[in-house]
């Protein structure tokens, strides 16, 4: 960005007086002024000078910031800060053996129990279920993750359909316990930089419980073939 | 032999606690807290090393059972299982211990440096041992016990099950 642009521009717009010294970040802060924009014309997606100031709204709304960095000819980085702490995720709680972990609701298309002519398994082993006209592969969250005591008939678990990106998958989990808001937490550093997992949370009884990532558990359940030992 | 140079760093306060058989010691400095053995949440996918993250006042804290940090059999609870809360780079990290015994204060020149073992014993993170009354005590350099290796082999742990794919 052409921080002398944007400035002449503000000064045209009668948004800062010409006079005004600024730092240069102050002239960069100027994008995200409502109104702003240093496009003469108006196109059918840009140029209204709306975008960066919802974005600045959003982000503020977060008890975040932007910073911004730029190289004139090179590009610019906006670095967005949101506080961790603050992020409020709305999430189902499910159980897997003796284990606890939190889907956030908004990933979740449905859940079910499903009977024995829905699942079906492509070369013995990718299991699938057919969710109303679709199929849809099915991804067993204890062999994921390797938990000991989980329920091993289908039947007599439950399927939870989530959406993530581009596609669906379905996870077979034991039960859905509760559906509650929790405040996401990262897991203490790179240490526990695992993935399929997204953060923790303090439950209600005050034990720790882990914050799925649908996409990063789908990409998981691929490599490691969470449906290998499906018998 | 501990030199002059050596010992200035390592005297001092130091909690001791034992593993096993053997007793070690970390800086006082560098011990937050000592709690009971309370239920930790299981992280998946990560090194035996990593017992998983208990909640601390709200702060998630992940916990490491230095028996299998130091090549023993994982960690057996009993009733003076603990966890030691340590900082490491600014960072609060869990470690389950068998026992905690008490705070020394060790002379420089009690500390000798730790001998010499081949690459099958490991003993880089040792500031050296300290040869007071009660038998030899392991002086920990806990920021290298816990913070180097398990970063590396956490984050190489996830990336060998990636490119396992």
């Amino acid at each position: 960005m052409d921080r002398k642009a944007i400035a002449a521009k503000a000064i045209e717009r009668g948004i800062i007086r010409s006079d005004a010294a600024m730092t240069e970040d102050e002239v960069l802060n100027l994008i995200f002024e409502p109104g702003f924009s240093t496009r003469d014309t108006v196109t059918d997606i840009s140029g209204r000078g709306v975008g960066m100031d919802v974005v600045k709204r959003g982000v503020e709304a977060l008890k975040g910031r932007i910073e911004t960095t730029t190289v004139l000819g090179k590009g610019t980085t906006f670095t967005i800060h949101v506080p961790l702490t603050l992020s409020i995720t709305d999430g189902m709680l499910v159980r897997v053996g003796q284990e606890r972990f939190i889907l956030p609701t908004v990933a979740i298309r449905t859940s079910f129990r499903p009977t024995k002519d829905m699942l079906s398994k492509v070369a013995g082993r990718g299991e699938f279920v057919r969710v109303r006209d679709e199929f849809v592969s099915v991804f067993r969250l204890h062999h994921i993750f390797d938990i000991e005591g989980a329920e091993q008939d289908p039947t007599k678990a439950l399927v939870v359909v989530v959406d993530y990106g581009e596609g669906r998958s379905a996870f077979l989990v034991d039960e859905l316990l509760t559906q509650q808001q929790v405040v996401s937490k990262g897991l203490a550093s790179s240490l526990l930089t695992v993935p399929g997992v997204a953060g923790g949370a303090i439950l209600g009884d005050g034990r720790v419980g882990l914050i799925l990532d649908p996409p990063g558990l789908v990409a998981l359940a691929h490599q490691t073939n969470g449906w290998v030992n499906a018998a | 032999m501990a030199s002059s140079e050596h010992g200035a760093t390592v005297g001092g306060k130091y909690l001791t606690f034992g593993l096993g058989e053997e007793e070690y010691g970390v800086r006082i400095e560098n011990v937050h807290e000592i709690m009971a053995l309370i239920p930790v949440t299981r992280v998946p996918r990560t090194p035996d090393v990593v017992l998983g993250v208990i909640n601390l006042r709200g702060k998630i804290v992940p916990v490491f059972d230095m028996h299998r940090k130091f090549g023993m059999p994982a960690t057996v609870p009993t009733r003076h299982t603990c966890i030691i809360v340590v900082s490491v780079d600014k960072m609060e990290v869990g470690i389950v211990v068998d026992r905690v015994r008490e705070v020394v204060n060790i002379k420089a020149d009690q500390v000798e440096p730790p001998p010499s073992f081949g690459a099958d014993v490991p003993t880089d993170h040792l500031l050296g041992i300290a040869t007071s009354s009660g038998g030899a005590r392991l002086l920990l350099a806990i920021e290298k016990v816990l913070a180097t290796s398990e970063v590396v082999s956490v984050t190489s742990a996830a990336e060998a099950s990636k490119s396992a794919a």
